[in-house]
């Protein structure tokens, strides 16, 4: 069974290193890949640029998704995973920091999707992933 | 013979006496600034005075006889547009009063020109309405650009506190071992305070949508609204005995989900200060003041000195500290902006123990 | 046969009290005087030489042309009773119903 890893896409390192300790500590998944802006994000998800070459095969679990990040914003990159056809059916948690900018983003109607209010707890998390249908995520294997 | 003498005397000193009084109202009609205009009973004219060849820039003769019209004021005087050829038009001030000329009914009309004054007003006027345009146009900017920081500032310290929140947490939960008692306590005031703090935050972004959002008017069933509320408290504090009176069918013109947002802060302020009462009774009602409808909610909670009365709807503004009552004192703000955009009014009364009473318009 | 009245009324261009006049006059004849009537409206800025020969002296003046006879009012058509009077729109068998 191929490992399940996610993929976080998060600007500010608080933030980031706060979503880590929170999944971290309730044992979610192996590996979490960090992305710092919407660039990095087109660019892994097509191996592009930084990412060049990287297997396409590989696609996360899930991916928490920051709305505001430099350079490219999240939406954008959430448009683009949903018109590809090797990516668009990748589970995606929005990360919004007001119920405004929750709004907002239903206003777009990109897809099925899960919200979750930073901070990230682990309480969050769960009800997103829940949602999604990935209940397979919470179960606390052991980490090997 | 002195009989005679007597009388031609007396008839002398009368003619001599008219001629002096004819004499002094001729000066007066002759000098007067203003037009002064006789006609008969049908309008046409009888006499006109010199100063009317000016106020006119006619000659007299050319009028007399002619039709001036049946002059009508309203009141006292009124004010009439001259027409002169080969003059721009001036403005004149119409007096008119019944009188009798040679025993038949007359009318006697003055015509001041006041063409310099009505200019000289005009263009005070227009200065005075350009200024106050300029000065409106101006305090909206600065409104607007108060707006604009007020959010962007409230929006961005929402990260900073995310961060702050997050690793005094962190610490509790990962390092309280390696703490005192002490320490403890020390982490536990900055999450407190954290949290305070975020609620302020929350508060301020709030009120700021508040003023930011669009209205759409409808009507608005607030009894039905207020029931809902109600029961939500009831719900959340079930222990509580407490008595919602709510009058029923009361409907108002305005923007529904506002509406909503200010009787919940209405609704839970008296909640709130009613929480260290064995039992509340909580009214919800409309009554009229002056042809108006006016809205009310009252409680017979903890109340408030009225001298204080000024200082209940500044934002943060409190009466009571926070460990008699939680909270930032912005619900009452945010309950006068959304009563201000709907353009009413909303004001309190108050006796300390004896209970509260907040009535407020919604035009 | 229904009276029909012919009025003319000068003005001086768009102040306040040839506008007022206007409006005052406007209300008159369509609240009171339903019949049949033809208004000229003059304004003497326009017209100088036609107010001229009207020998008009100041606006707002009104004259009632047709039915004789010839009438004028100058100043404030503000009260309503005091114009018909003057422009004798008070007529027995005429239109009007108060």
């Amino acid at each position: 069974m191929k490992k399940q890893f996610l993929v976080l896409v998060e600007d500010r390192p608080d933030d980031i290193d706060l979503t880590l300790r929170a999944l971290k500590k309730n044992n979610i998944a192996n590996e979490i890949v960090v992305l710092r802006d919407g660039v990095e994000a087109l660019d892994y998800f097509f191996a592009t640029g930084k990412h060049d070459g990287r297997n396409l095969d590989e696609q996360p679990a899930v991916v928490l998704l920051d709305i505001k990040l430099p350079k490219v914003d999240g939406m954008e990159v959430l448009k683009r995973l949903r018109a590809n056809e090797q990516t668009k059916l990748i589970p995606v948690v929005i990360l919004t920091s007001s119920k405004e900018e929750r709004d907002v983003i239903n206003g777009y109607q990109l897809g099925c999707n899960s919200y979750v209010r930073k901070p990230v707890t682990f309480e969050q998390f769960s009800e997103a992933v829940r949602t999604l249908g990935l209940y397979w995520l919470l179960l606390n294997e052991p980490i090997p | 013979m002195k009989k005679q003498t007597n009388k031609a005397g007396q008839d002398n000193i009368g003619l001599q006496a008219l001629k002096e009084s004819e004499a002094r109202f001729r000066t007066i009609v002759l000098w007067s600034p203003d037009a002064i205009i006789v006609t008969d009973a049908e309008g046409k004219i009888e006499y006109m005075n010199p100063a009317a060849e000016g106020v006119f820039n006619r000659k007299v003769e050319s009028f007399i006889g002619k039709d001036f019209g049946l002059p009508l004021v309203d009141g006292e005087s009124t004010e009439i547009d001259i027409f002169r050829p080969g003059k721009d038009p001036g403005v004149g001030d119409m007096h008119v009063v019944e009188t009798e000329w040679l025993d038949k009914k007359a009318h006697l009309i003055t015509i001041r020109d006041i063409t310099e004054r009505k200019k000289a007003e005009e263009q005070l006027k227009a200065i005075m309405a350009l200024d106050l345009q300029r000065k409106t146009e101006l305090l909206e900017i600065s409104n607007k650009e108060l707006e604009a920081f007020s959010y962007s500032v409230s929006h961005d310290l929402r990260a900073p506190l995310r961060s702050i929140d997050g690793f005094s947490k962190a610490i509790m939960e990962d390092y309280s071992d390696k703490l005192d008692e002490q320490g403890r306590n020390y982490l536990c005031r900055v999450c407190t305070a954290c949290q305070q703090m975020a609620q302020l935050v929350e508060d301020m972004l709030m009120l700021s949508q508040i003023n930011r959002s669009e209205m759409r008017r409808k009507q608005v069933d607030l009894s039905a609204l207020a029931k809902s509320i109600a029961d939500e408290f009831m719900q959340n504090e079930p222990q509580r005995k407490a008595e919602f009176v709510i009058a029923p069918s009361i409907t108002a013109n305005g923007d529904g989900q506002l509406l909503n947002i200010m009787l919940h802060n209405l609704l839970e302020n008296a909640w709130k200060f009613t929480g260290k009462h064995p039992s509340a009774r909580i009214e919800f009602g409309i009554t009229k003041k002056e042809e108006k409808t006016v809205y009310f909610v009252a409680d017979d909670g903890a109340g408030f000195d009225m001298k204080y009365a000024d200082k209940l709807f500044g934002a943060f503004q409190r009466l009571h500290n926070v460990e008699e009552f939680e909270g930032t004192g912005i619900g009452l703000a945010i309950v006068k902006r959304i009563v201000s955009r709907h353009g009413g009014k909303v004001w309190a009364q108050g006796e300390t123990e004896k209970g509260t009473a907040f009535y407020f318009t919604l035009n | 046969m229904p009276v029909k009245y012919v009025l003319k009324l000068y003005v001086t261009g768009e102040t306040s009290r040839s506008l007022s006049a206007l409006k005052n006059l406007k209300k008159i004849l369509s609240e009171d005087y339903k019949g049949a009537y033809s208004l000229k409206v003059v304004d003497v800025l326009k017209h100088p030489k036609l107010a001229e020969d009207d020998k008009i002296l100041a606006t707002p003046t009104l004259i009632k042309i047709l039915p004789p006879p010839l009438a004028r009012i100058i100043g404030d058509l503000n009260d309503r009773e005091k114009v018909l009077l003057g422009l004798d729109l008070v007529v027995i068998g005429g239109a009007l119903n108060k």
